[in-house]
């Protein structure tokens, strides 16, 4: 997403920046892990704060809902950390983007959907009907920050080893020359 | 050995008659031909330097690795997705191998529209790199089971199809072609052209970016780069002085590069004329487990819509398809409980796609921070022929076998059954924004050409405004190829290589 074209969504950073100091769990949402799915700290250092982290994966966890009870909780296994090489790997702009990305997601129920609260403080229901909202939505960048987010996620949670048996992937199946 | 630009901090200096620009199928033979024959090389590259112990077949290690933007690139309305490689070996790394050679009927648009000259050299050229890189006839054996149903669904319908040629040579067919041979089957620049280039004395720079090219009238060329650390960061410079410049960093970063530098324009087409050969996707959901992810993931494929001799401008081939868990997710529409409702279905997934000959067009500039600025529309005539190649491709997938067909329209996914039909296909059509669409074939923005008005280089990669500056990847396409890149980007810069070397005692003068 262009930041260009995210700043036409509305002229939404300021409104975003400041209602960012909202406590984001007020009316008592999903309880986030305090973990990250065991991220590793490379070079003593993270690519998005604790609250930015904890927010994508609150995404990630409806992203990749399967309503299968064999499923592992994304923030169980390596997703945040699959998720983070990732995004060392891209310009540091698109990061910036990202950040602003999540900011808008969690910020949108609150200031344009009526519901008087933070996508975290969303029940997982609400929560699926705001992304839904992004997916459909008739503007553009809506709909790509909508994708960005879904990508990460699936590249972060079915890249994972322990979600394999859930669709019958057997992984790599020859072993490599010794 | 490959100096690797992550190992290397301060400042290095390397003078040399030749620097390269780029090591994937332009750049590492246009290396190894110059180094072969005796002149003094340095082949820079901005990605890192990865081999078979690095391919360990995960996608969360081998997507970052291996693809610009860790796969993440798309046009700027963000409709196209564009795979391309980095790293050694550029694209070959992570291709699936289809080896082909530009059809006739578009050298001869090549020649008779843009004026290019002397195609006729391209068969010799032909002829090297496909030894170079062992292609072979794939044997009807070595189909797997989603390109053997599909094979049979074509037959079927009366379509004309053909078990492809490849650059494998003793495949263990593992299928994971796409994330790196773990096994040095795929004879991709990588194992062949780079370390031809290597033992015959050029030095390869990996990890390293070029930022610009100083051109002075008197000469040498100085070329000013970056190193990298492993996370992509700068931690040193490099200074690059050479007789002879080649560009080989593909159709999206050369342009870049020469904008950056301030050459080439002469004629205003640098970075314009961009062709993607822009796919559409479906999946079919087939009846028993197909596991299409494993054996050789292209072996086949269907030209029965593409007559070149009959519409040069036109037509399109349909590809098989298939991915691994995330690959395959990305596929689908949907999220959360919707999408798992398709994606349990892994085993049993194989997917078709329509490539586009496109006529349409776009350009490539620098955008915020340096990034490439892609821009790309779809003609009305380009929209309505991936319309049709989507239902052609629904219409093979049951003919394979396939008991339903996933077509990924964003907004609101269809499932046909055969009893379906395609209509509602042909009342949604296809465009941008409406499906997801992509590309790996990005191609055209430094076109080659006889008219320095209407051409970025000549019929050599020559730069029109610039001697002694080439350009030897997908850019110098004067048109789309209408067929997987590989062979022609390879021949093409082959022959470039040999123009370099009969010109040499007059340009490194």
């Amino acid at each position: 997403m262009r930041r260009r074209t995210f700043l036409k969504l509305g002229a939404l950073g300021p409104a975003m920046l400041a209602l960012e100091q909202l406590p984001a769990r007020a009316a008592g949402g999903p309880a986030a892990s305090p973990t990250l799915g065991g991220a590793p700290e490379r070079d003593g250092e993270h690519l998005l704060d604790p609250d930015e982290a904890d927010l994508l994966m609150a995404i990630v966890e409806r992203m990749v809902d399967t309503g299968d009870p064999r499923a592992p909780a994304p923030r169980a296994i390596g997703t945040f950390a699959a998720i983070e090489a990732t995004l060392a790997q891209l310009h540091p702009s698109l990061l910036d983007e990202l950040r602003l990305a999540l900011r808008g997601v969690d910020f949108w129920p609150l200031l344009f959907e009526w519901r008087f609260r933070r996508f975290r403080s969303l029940s997982f229901e609400a929560q699926d009907q705001s992304l839904e909202g992004w997916r459909t939505s008739r503007i553009e960048t809506r709909r790509r920050v909508f994708y960005a987010l879904r990508n990460l996620a699936l590249l972060g949670y079915w890249s994972q080893d322990e979600t394999w048996p859930l669709i019958g992937y057997g992984g790599p199946w020859i072993r490599r020359p010794a | 050995m490959i100096r690797q630009g992550r190992s290397h901090s301060g400042a290095q200096h390397e003078s040399a008659e030749v620097c390269v620009i780029g090591s994937g199928a332009g750049g590492a033979v246009v290396a190894a031909e110059l180094a072969e024959a005796g002149r003094d090389v340095v082949l820079l590259e901005q990605g890192g330097y990865h081999t078979r112990e690095d391919f360990d077949q995960r996608e969360d290690h081998m997507l970052p690795l291996l693809f610009e933007d860790a796969g993440t690139r798309t046009t700027e309305d963000g409709a196209i997705g564009i795979l391309q490689g980095r790293g050694v070996g550029g694209s070959t790394v992570h291709n699936l191998c289809y080896c082909f050679r530009a059809p006739d009927p578009i050298l001869g648009l090549w020649e008779d529209e843009h004026g290019v000259r002397e195609l006729t050299t391209l068969r010799a050229s032909f002829a090297r790199v496909e030894q170079g890189l062992g292609v072979q006839p794939i044997l009807p054996e070595e189909l797997n089971p989603l390109n053997r149903r599909l094979q049979r669904g074509s037959e079927r319908l009366g379509y004309r199809g053909q078990v492809a040629r490849h650059n494998r040579i003793g495949c263990v067919r593992s299928g994971f072609c796409i994330l790196g041979c773990a096994y040095d089957a795929k004879q991709s620049m990588l194992v062949t052209y780079i370390p031809r280039a290597e033992r015959a004395g050029a030095r390869i720079w990996s990890d390293c970016r070029v930022d610009r090219i100083d051109a002075t009238p008197a000469g040498p060329y100085r070329i000013h780069a970056t190193l990298l650390d492993a996370r992509g960061r700068p931690h040193g410079a490099m200074e690059v002085d050479a007789s002879v410049v080649v560009c080989s960093a593909g159709a999206i970063a050369t342009p870049l590069l020469l904008e950056a530098s301030g050459l080439g324009n002469a004629s205003g087409e640098r970075g314009r004329n961009l062709h993607l050969h822009p796919s559409v996707i479906a999946s079919g959901i087939f009846g028993e487990p197909l596991h299409a992810h494993y054996g050789i993931p292209q072996s086949y494929y269907i030209d029965e819509f593409i007559d070149l001799e009959r519409d040069p401008h036109a037509g399109y081939i349909l590809m098989p398809i298939a991915g691994f868990p995330v690959l395959s997710a990305t596929m689908l529409p949907g999220f959360g409980r919707e999408l798992f409702g398709y994606l349990r279905d892994f085993p049993r997934f194989g997917g078709l796609l329509a490539l586009l000959h496109d006529q349409s067009s776009g350009s490539v500039t620098r955008g915020t921070g340096g990034r490439p600025r892609i821009r790309y529309r779809l003609t009305p005539k380009d929209r309505a022929q991936l319309a049709r190649g989507l239902e052609h491709v629904v219409e093979v997938l049951w003919a394979a076998g396939a008991e339903r067909v996933i077509v990924p329209y964003a907004q609101a996914p269809l499932v046909l059954r055969p009893e379906d039909g395609t209509a509602e296909i042909t009342r949604r059509g296809v465009r941008e924004g409406v499906i997801p669409l992509s590309s790996t074939h990005p191609q055209s923005t430094c076109r080659m050409g006889g008219d320095p008005a209407r051409s970025v280089v000549n019929s050599w990669g020559e730069l029109h405004d610039v001697p002694g500056v080439f350009v030897a990847d997908m850019s110098v396409f004067p048109t789309s190829l209408g067929a997987p890149p590989q062979i022609t980007t390879a021949a093409l810069a082959d022959r470039t290589a040999h123009h370099i070397l009969t010109r040499w005692p007059e340009l490194h003068a």
